[in-house]
């Protein structure tokens, strides 16, 4: 599922034709109907499908505009797909233009568009109810209690669908059953580590030593007898799956030190050794680290992580790339204990060379230990804070109420209307007349305000009241999952109360210090993520024969750098051309080998000054990107020109007609051809050629970047003969510019920025209001653009300029 | 009488106008007397002329280790001898192994110096049949004088042609093997002028007479085949040149002549095989030839190149470079691999006791790499200094330095002793710490058990003037082999010569098919007889003369000397004798014990606490003399000095408390694994941490009024 060959790939040849030739129609908006679409209708369909015939049943000159109506929607669609396909006007009949054929096709690709944009946008309902995401209710279990929730384990809360790459868009994120059996469970969990209803936790240490983890009990006691048993080390290989796995009883949930004696060793010019260690039936990697440390100087490293109580099977893995050796020895270990590189048994693979350097990255670990759970305090915070009158407050019915207030103000993030209260006090007390302690009780009137549709829900709007601007409660709310991806904190609660947050000083001023917070790191990561579609990143496995040094690090390494590249934009407020291109990036050292940089060193990312030699700048270059519109076994440029459109333009194009063709092999007998000459070849034909002249040059110009993003000047060509052909990544855009390759490209698209400045904020405006732009919104979008202008376009000048906005602050 | 006896002539020659040879920069048998022997170097077969050929008749050998010892015909002595990886045997005029050639048998050695000097390293052994065939000699059959065993001989090169030197007299007796036209013969059925090989004995008797040319030809040729398939089932063994990226460059051992006639017979020519790139399967394997688990390890290599490379002794004459699948850490420069000619050659383990690598429950590791201690020991970390013991401490095992030899004396309270070492005749004066212990006959013993007159091993530490004196451990012959399943086989009695032949073979194994079966023997060897030896056999003290060819044996002998190899004191027949004598002494020693009470050294008091750890010299035996906890009955202790005797005072009474688990008793020598938390109600003055204790369970009947513990 995750790969495919060559020959089994279909390439989307998206049959669209070339638009007119002005500077700005490349990547400008569709057709107007009366000039364009009737003309075509009535010159090549009327007669067929007009008053006189209706052959199949359809009529095209009355038809329908309404393209929200999904009816009408179809037949537009379908005629869509017959005239870019060929089959309509029928053959005996005079063909129209390629180019007619494109902008008819692109007009109705627009307007299915607009339409479904308008549906997830869906602002004509009173109230609107927006489920937190995956990550938002992480964050706010986190700000509301203090608790660390596993949302992303198997038994945490099901992953959030996207619409066009972004994961919060109201309409799509519904509510399932499942959902509510989990959000009960998660309600549970978390409280179950908030409150301290039992006593005291018991913190415990459990080490698993070499001989623990790889000698045999028969064995580990002739070594004990011989003084040798903590001389073992665990001699951990490339690539080491399920050799080194262990059951660990974890009997409380909570945060867990977790401590590590190793070495880790590498080749001369090669990677260093990477220790992951993995909890396999939660599917979480709880530690990784690149590890330098001599054979005979161990280090020790500790680190924290938040464990579900249950037994996990946990994997000690030497996360890199490399032949896994002992499988090739197949062979049980565990009566041959390791002590030494120099003192390896002669049947097991070759880890040094005959000079006793290192061959492969290898890990010697000496043991492990976990420690946990750990309590700084006692009770824990948050159950001070719930319990806000400490031990020696009357526990009655009122001191209930004011605890469920305080909790529920914060939780629904906004004022508690007095039925509701009442509401939650009267489950408290009914609680309480089943014999339940009070603290009990609480507990269970917490597990429903935690379940109920305003902790669960971004709510706006009023069914009473109608109103197409937020109130400050909800605009506290928005602005707060915006930037920060959590509930709002203090001050905004604050502000909101006071009603002054909607004044624009104070909403500036707001908008400022969040962007100072350390929380806007959840933008940071989150919107470059949801707007390039990183999700995709190694979505088709790259194919480990062609690609054998990429790994799970290197993937994690290549949206590293584009995550914190725009958060390095975002806090230095750097000019958004800079994300066309820019003459640094951010790079660790995996990446840095991957790119053929040399003097960076170690795991964090860092500021990298680029040269024109090293052929990057910008996010088009970067692995990432190229890696996401590419598959498993090589580049795809009608993808990658695709996505430039999409994420870059927003203004993605038409889909592929249906059934195209596919882009056959080259005989075995006949020279290596470039997959530019096979789609140029393909092309020949006329349908097809119009929108391919659009998208594909926008693809072409990173030829030169392979399916892991790696620079090359040569194609590696598997099928056919002869010599790889050499690449060509020049291109003419549909306005006549040409340029040499990517380097070329980037300069002419920076000449365009107000385009990318226009697209980008309307991709801002779609995270933040959790909904699909619309026609409607494209003017403020327009304008939002345009203040930023003035300040050199940089990108937080854009999100002030945004959150300031009518657009913002309206429902 | 030999092949070089028949040169010396010529080396007198040599001797007289050569003393010193310009061309060798190493001293040799007959020349540079003023300059050091070569001495075998990594990775270098060892040049021409560089040996020492010494003259000796094989008494032991070790086919798994590839050693033995022999008697030199010079001067007697006794020599431990090892091969190294390209050592080659050269018996019938063809390549063999040490299991080829039968005890007894005056051999050729081609010595070389070990890291102390000693000439111990033998490169190749021949025999006189190859000698003399290599000679292109033989004896001509001049006279029969049957009567009195006597042959009358001319030598002849080649046979039937130039007398090479005068008439001589070979003798034979009843053991003396005579092949003649493919079957054994007698003395009567040799004919006058019949071409004759021999093989001589250590007392100038023959071992063994081949008649005629044919019959020459013909043990030549099936001793070649033999060999062939031993290499077929064991592979090609070769050392790694060096290794360039994914490539192996190997030189083969072997005789140059030998190894091409068998590759010949296998349709391997080393050149085209090259020229083909064909297969072969690499194996990695240890300095004594021996591999590990050649089924899983075999890696699929190509060959690439063929070099023919002549010289030095060991040097097959053919280099291959190879490139295996994978890289195995025992493919390194320097390295033993062997070569498996595919798909042809069975690639297979070796058998038990010389496969290194087996999941066999039987199957026992080699022991780890020596140099992980962080001590010296016997076997590696010549540059640390030795374990010294430290009080309350049981000294880890493979810290002890090991000297065989006799016991000569047991002082009285069976403590201390004297023995002298074997080999060097040095006289030592023994102590046994505390924790010291004594196994006899396979079972824990007091010192008194032994006989004096036995050879023991004695595992040593040193005192504080650095002398190893220190007994931790003490174990009879017996002991030593028992304790690993072993057994000597008779092959032959010689009575009236005083010594018999034994091959050494190891308790039946489960194999694949969980079915038990005797491993190959591990090795053959002569042991002296005389009138003292006391031989048991069923339920009755035996003669030498009531064992039978296949008894299985075990024996204790006298020491060694640098002419002796000790003679056997005891010799007990049958595996039902093993076991019977095994558990009586069991028994004789629990039923001391439980009289003197059970050793054990306080670790520690808290308060009216004990911790108390006892001593036992078979940890896997003692649970059972201890027989369980004692629950809630009492136990009894008798405060008792360094020598277990017990000091003045009365039997205390303590309470015991609990058992602390095993696994925190990691210790070594003289370390039962078992600890007990006893308390007493009124601590006396003596029970302080280190001090020694004899513990008695409630039942026993402690016996103190001896001067002996």
């Amino acid at each position: 599922m995750r790969s495919k060959s060559l020959q089994d790939v279909t390439i989307a040849l998206l049959v669209l034709l070339l638009g007119h030739g002005s500077a700005e129609a490349w990547i400008s908006g569709p057709a107007d109907f009366s000039e364009v679409v009737k003309p075509f209708l009535d010159q090549h369909c009327v007669r067929c499908h007009g008053e006189a015939k209706q052959k199949g049943d359809l009529r095209v000159d009355t038809l329908a505009r309404d393209f929200a109506e999904t009816r009408t929607a179809g037949r537009w669609a379908e005629i869509m797909d017959r005239i870019n396909a060929g089959e309509m006007p029928p053959p005996k009949e005079p063909r129209p233009k390629a180019d007619e054929v494109a902008r008819v096709a692109e007009w109705i690709s627009s307007q299915i568009a607009d339409a479904e944009a308008a549906r997830q946008a869906a602002t004509g309902e009173k109230v609107s109810f927006r489920r937190l995401s995956r990550e938002e209710y992480r964050n706010t279990i986190r700000d509301l209690l203090g608790i660390t929730y596993d949302a992303n384990d198997p038994a945490g809360l099901p992953e959030d669908p996207d619409w066009q790459g972004f994961e919060r868009i109201g309409s799509v994120l519904t509510l399932s059953p499942a959902h509510v059996e989990k959000y009960l469970a998660a309600a549970e969990a978390v409280l179950d580590e908030a409150l301290a209803l039992g006593p005291r936790p018991k913190t415990e240490t459990t080490r698993w030593t070499a001989a623990n983890l790889r000698v045999r009990g028969d064995i580990a006691q002739e070594l004990a007898t011989r003084g040798l048993l903590d001389r073992v080390r665990a001699d951990i290989v490339p690539n080491n799956g399920s050799l080194d796995a262990r059951d660990l009883h974890v009997p409380i949930t909570g945060e867990y030190a977790i401590r590590v004696k190793l070495s880790g060793l590498r080749a001369k010019g090669g990677r260093a050794a990477r220790l992951r260690i993995y909890a396999t039936d939660i599917s979480r990697t709880l530690f990784e680290q690149d590890i330098d440390a001599p054979e005979d100087r161990p280090v020790t490293l500790e680190f924290r992580a938040h464990l579900p109580a249950g037994t996990h099977l946990i994997r000690i893995v030497n996360a890199v790339p490399g032949p896994n050796p002992e499988e090739r020895a197949s062979r049980p270990l565990n009566t041959r204990p390791f002590f030494r590189m120099a003192a390896r048994q002669p049947w097991q693979i070759k880890l040094t060379d005959d000079d006793s350097r290192p061959i492969w990255p290898t890990i010697l670990l000496d043991w492990l230990e976990w420690e946990g759970p750990l309590q700084a305090s006692w009770p824990p915070p948050a159950h001070s804070g719930i319990f806000f009158a400490g031990e020696g407050a009357t526990k009655d019915a009122a001191y209930a109420r004011q605890i469920l207030s305080r909790f529920a103000i914060k939780a629904y993030r906004r004022p508690l209307h007095a039925a509701e209260l009442d509401r939650l006090v009267s489950l408290f007390e009914r609680s309480r007349g089943l014999g339940d302690s009070f603290e009990a009780s609480i507990k269970t009137t917490l597990l429903a305000v935690l379940c109920s549709n305003s902790f669960l829900f971004l709510v706006e709007g009023s069914a009473a009241t109608p109103s197409p601007r937020l109130n400050d409660w909800e605009l506290a709310s928005r602005l707060s999952y915006f930037l920060w991806g959590t509930m709002p904190d203090d001050r905004l609660r604050d502000l909101a109360r006071e009603g002054k947050l909607h004044e624009p000083d104070t909403l500036r001023a707001e908008v400022r210090r969040m962007m100072r917070d350390p929380r806007v790191s959840a933008f940071a990561q989150s919107f470059p993520r949801q707007w390039l579609q990183l999700r995709r990143v190694g979505m088709f496995e790259p194919d480990k024969k062609i690609y054998p040094d990429y790994d799970e690090y290197l993937e994690k390494s290549m949206v590293a750098e584009t995550t914190s590249f725009f958060g390095e934009i975002l806090s230095r407020n750097l000019p958004l051309r800079e994300f066309l291109d820019s003459d640094w990036t951010m790079l660790n050292e995996i990446l840095a080998l991957h790119y053929g940089i040399t003097g960076v060193q170690g795991e964090t990312m860092r500021r990298v000054e680029l040269k024109p030699g090293d052929h990057r700048g910008g996010l088009l270059t970067q692995a990432s990107i190229l890696g996401l519109t590419s598959d498993g076994t090589r580049h795809r440029p009608v993808h990658r020109g695709k996505w430039v459109l999409e994420s870059i333009y927003g203004n993605p194009p038409p889909p592929p007609p249906p059934n195209v063709g596919t882009i056959k092999p080259t005989p075995p007998n006949e020279p290596k051809t470039s997959l530019r000459a096979k789609i140029e070849s393909h092309r020949t034909e006329a349908n097809c050629a119009g929108c391919h002249r659009k998208i594909d040059p926008l693809g072409l110009a990173f030829d030169q970047y392979d399916a892991i993003g790696r620079w090359r000047t040569v194609e590696d060509v598997r099928d056919g003969s002869g010599a790889n052909p050499k690449i060509d990544a020049s291109g003419e855009l549909p306005d006549g510019r040409t340029f040499a390759d990517a380097a070329g490209l980037k300069g002419l698209m920076v000449a365009d920025i107000e385009k990318f400045t226009t697209a980008l904020a309307g991709k801002l405006a779609t995270y933040a209001l959790r909904r699909g732009m619309t026609i409607d919104d494209r003017k403020s979008i327009a304008t939002i653009a345009t203040q930023a202008k003035g300040q050199d376009h940089g990108l937080a000048t854009l999100i002030e300029a945004l959150v300031l906005s009518d657009l913002f602050q309206k429902r | 009488m030999t092949a070089w006896l028949l040169l010396l002539p010529l080396m007198g020659q040599i001797e007289a106008t050569a003393k010193t040879d310009p061309n060798v920069p190493f001293r040799t048998d007959l020349t540079n007397e003023h300059l050091p022997w070569y001495r075998l170097k990594p990775g270098e077969f060892p040049p021409p002329l560089s040996e020492h050929v010494v003259d000796g008749v094989l008494l032991e050998a070790d086919f798994i280790h590839r050693s033995g010892q022999f008697r030199r015909m010079d001067n007697g002595q006794l020599v431990d001898f090892a091969m190294p990886p390209f050592g080659t045997v050269l018996y019938l005029n063809a390549e063999a192994d040490l299991r080829d050639v039968p005890i007894g048998t005056l051999l050729h050695f081609s010595m070389y110096q070990d890291e102390r000097g000693a000439f111990t390293k033998v490169v190749t052994i021949r025999d006189e049949f190859t000698a003399l065939s290599v000679d292109g000699s033989a004896y001509r059959l001049d006279e029969i004088k049957a009567g009195e065993g006597k042959l009358v001989v001319t030598l002849q090169t080649p046979p039937g042609g130039r007398e090479t030197s005068g008439s001589r007299e070979l003798r034979v007796d009843q053991y003396s093997r005579l092949r003649k036209n493919e079957k054994p013969a007698k003395i009567t059925n040799l004919a006058v002028g019949d071409s004759l090989l021999v093989n001589l004995r250590g007392d100038g008797r023959c071992a063994d007479v081949w008649a005629g040319v044919e019959t020459h030809r013909l043990v030549a040729e099936a001793q070649r085949k033999r060999h062939n398939t031993f290499l077929r089932a064991r592979g090609l063994a070769g050392w790694i040149d060096r290794v360039e990226g994914k490539q192996l460059t190997v030189t083969l051992f072997g005789e140059p002549e030998g190894l091409r006639a068998l590759m010949k017979d296998e349709g391997i020519d080393p050149a085209r095989w090259a020229t083909e790139h064909r297969s072969v399967d690499a194996v990695v394997a240890n300095e004594e030839l021996r591999t590990y688990n050649p089924p899983v390890d075999r890696k699929r290599s190509t060959v690439l190149k063929y070099e023919r490379v002549p010289g030095g002794h060991g040097n097959g004459g053919v280099r291959w470079v190879i490139e295996p699948d994978l890289l195995l850490e025992g493919f390194r420069k320097g390295r033993v691999i062997r070569l498996f000619a595919q798909p042809s050659w069975p690639v297979n383990d070796m058998a038990f006791g010389e496969t290194l690598y087996s999941e066999a429950p039987d199957f026992k590791p080699d022991d780890v790499d020596p140099n992980l201690y962080p001590y010296r020991t016997d076997s590696g970390n010549e540059h640390l200094p030795w374990y010294r013991p430290r009080p309350n401490e049981f000294p880890p095992f493979h810290s002890h330095h090991r000297v065989s030899g006799e016991l000569l004396k047991v002082d009285d309270h069976g403590r201390s002793g004297r023995f002298r070492a074997d080999l060097s005749g040095e006289l030592v004066n023994f102590t046994m710490p505390p924790y010291g212990s004594v196994m006899y006959l396979n079972a824990e013993a007091d010192l008194s058990d032994v006989p004096t007159g036995t050879r023991c091993h004695f595992y040593l530490h040193q005192d504080d003037r650095g002398s190893f004196t220190k007994a931790a451990v003490i174990l009879d012959e017996f002991t030593r082999l028992a304790s690993d399943a072993f057994t000597v086989r008779l092959e032959e009695s010689r009575l009236d010569l005083g010594k018999i032949l034994v091959g050494k073979q190891h308790a039946p194994v489960k194999n694949e098919k969980e079915e038990f079966v005797r491993p190959p023997d591990f090795g053959r060897e002569e042991f002296a007889v005389d009138h003292r030896t006391r031989v048991w056999k069923g339920d009755k003290r035996a003669t030498l003369g009531d064992l039978a060819l296949g008894d299985e044996l075990l024996v204790n002998t006298t020491g060694r000397t640098g002419t002796s190899r000790g003679v056997c004191t005891d010799i007990w027949a049958g595996v039902e004798k093993h076991r019977l004598v095994t558990s009586q002494q069991r028994a004789t020693h629990t039923a001391l014990l439980k009289e003197r009470g059970l050793p054990a050294w306080i670790d520690n008091v808290d308060g009216k606490k004990l911790t108390i750890t006892f001593f036992a010299g078979n940890r896997r035996e003692f649970p059972s003399i201890l027989n369980g906890d004692p629950g809630g009955e009492s136990v009894y202790a008798l405060l008792a000095d360094d020598e277990l005797r017990p000091m003045d005072g009365a039997l205390v009474k303590l309470a015991y408390l609990d058992h602390p688990p095993e696994a925190d008793t990691a210790g070594a020598y003289g370390c039962s694994g078992v600890r007990w938390r006893i308390e007493a109600s009124i601590l006396p003055d003596g029970f302080r941490p280190g001090r020694i204790l004899r513990i008695f369970k409630a039942g026993w009947r402690p016996k103190t009024d001896s001067g002996k513990n």
